[in-house]
């Protein structure tokens, strides 16, 4: 009877002894220190515990990885954009200066002429190289007039003959160039100083030819070529090019013909310095125009 | 093996795992975390009769009690009453459905913080009584219900192959 009442009250007595267990832990919690038995069971859950939140932060960091790795591409869409427009601003940065040394490098030649000179760029020229001319970008209105000497200058800050004007427009002028059929010119041997009569064959030659070298001139291949002065367009000492060949003239008993490369190149010469000179004799109006057209 | 074995180990893995998420705070939102071992221990009890939930509750307690840092035998306490005191909600209420399930466990959270605030009185002289103990209680009756409503409808695959009426 005993036994049935027990197992009949069975939760409500497993309950009285849980409960009073419960306050008693609670007692003993809290009014005496040294009771630690929590540390007891910490010490059993703490493994399952470890064990759960190492899986919980694996799940956590792979879901973390996934929503920053968007982040993260959005972010290197951005420095991409970026950089591509950094890589633009570089790249006009460096033509800015590149325009920057070519500019202070014409400059320096410009001031290293000792003629009154005016820079002009070559803005149309004819595309198979076979032209005799070229067009620049200066005019009537920057006072460029017919027969001004034109030239240019080397990677050394060299000048050399280009040729001359011959048309001249508002803002715009045509340059007979040195290589040009009918272009006459009169230049010197510049170690010897004979003088000659250079003389275009078209562009399609790319050479011209000094005639009326005297014979006795010990000339040589790679002399250099200079103007002579004897002139109202070219001044004196103006390098125009070098020795290539020696031949025979039409009266080669008194004179010899000479191939002249010019310096000038059609493809790479970019800008040219128009000469503003004029010579210290009126020597016009004694000539009948011999050398030049 | 034992295929009830089986179901043990499982249940007992499912229990070690929401230990660890009650007690490591990973679903806590704004504050506000749910108290999962209490709703285990609920159903545990209504499936298993109020013996076998007041011993488990009890263990469970003491587990919740030595990871969390609070009153040692207070989470024991509440969980072992909580698990009796199903025989007297299911006297007076047909628990066979969710809705019934549900409000138990609204009841029980009650209880649980009247429990809170009459031992942390009692023992620790502190007051819990103020506007952030009301937010937090009602905060976490509402994660509660939700929770229980989803545990709900896994009962049947932790307890018992068929389906058994509350």
């Amino acid at each position: 009877m005993r036994n049935l009442s027990f197992y009949k009250n069975k939760p409500l007595i497993t309950l009285l002894i849980l409960l009073v267990l419960s306050v008693a832990l609670m007692f003993l919690n809290t009014r005496i220190k040294s009771f630690n038995i929590r540390s007891v069971f910490f010490f059993i859950t703490y493994p399952i515990e470890y064990g759960i939140s190492a899986v919980g932060d694996f799940f956590h960091n792979t879901v973390t990885g996934i929503s920053k790795r968007r982040e993260l591409e959005a972010e290197l869409d951005i420095a991409m954009e970026r950089l591509r427009r950094y890589q633009e601003r570089l790249l006009l940065y460096s033509q800015v200066i590149n325009e920057n040394e070519r500019l202070k490098r014409i400059l320096d030649i410009k001031e290293s002429i000792d003629y009154e000179t005016l820079y002009a760029r070559i803005v149309f020229r004819d595309p198979t190289f076979l032209g005799d001319f070229f067009i620049i970008d200066k005019g009537r209105r920057d006072d460029i007039t017919e027969n001004m000497a034109v030239v240019s200058h080397n990677e050394d800050g060299e000048l050399y003959l280009v040729g001359k004007t011959t048309e001249v427009g508002f803002s715009a002028s045509k340059v007979k160039l040195i290589t040009a059929r009918n272009f006459y010119l009169g230049v010197s041997l510049k170690n010897t100083g004979y003088v000659g009569l250079l003389s275009g064959l078209g562009s399609w030659h790319q050479n011209c030819e000094v005639d009326y070298i005297p014979i006795e001139a010990n000339t040589y291949i790679g002399e250099s070529v200079i103007t002579s002065g004897e002139s109202e367009t070219f001044p004196y000492g103006i390098k125009v090019g070098r020795v290539v060949g020696i031949g025979k003239s039409v009266m080669e008993e008194f004179f010899q013909k000479l191939y002249i490369k010019p310096e000038y190149s059609y493809s790479k010469t970019k800008d040219v310095f128009i000469i503003r000179w004029e010579p210290s004799a009126e020597i016009g109006s004694l000539l009948e125009g011999a050398y030049e057209q | 093996m034992n295929s009830n074995l089986i179901k043990d180990i499982v249940y007992g893995l499912i229990v070690a795992v929401f230990l660890a998420i009650q007690s490591s705070n990973l679903i806590a939102i704004g504050g506000v975390f749910p108290d999962l071992m209490m709703i285990l221990i609920v159903a545990h009890s209504f499936y298993f009769g109020e013996f076998k939930g007041e011993i488990f509750g009890f263990s469970m307690g003491v587990l919740v009690d030595a990871m969390s840092g609070t009153l040692f035998g207070l989470n024991a306490f509440v969980y072992t009453f909580l698990a009796w005191f199903t025989t007297i909600y299911k006297r007076y209420i047909l628990v066979s459905d969710i809705v019934a399930f549900v409000l138990y466990i609204f009841i029980a959270t009650i209880i649980k913080y009247i429990f809170y605030v009459f031992f942390h009185w009692a023992f620790l002289g502190i007051g819990l009584l103020d506007g952030a103990f009301f937010l937090r209680l009602g905060g976490e009756i509402l994660y509660n219900l939700i929770i229980a409503a989803l545990l709900f409808f896994l009962t049947p695959f932790l307890y018992k192959r068929e389906d058994k009426p509350f």
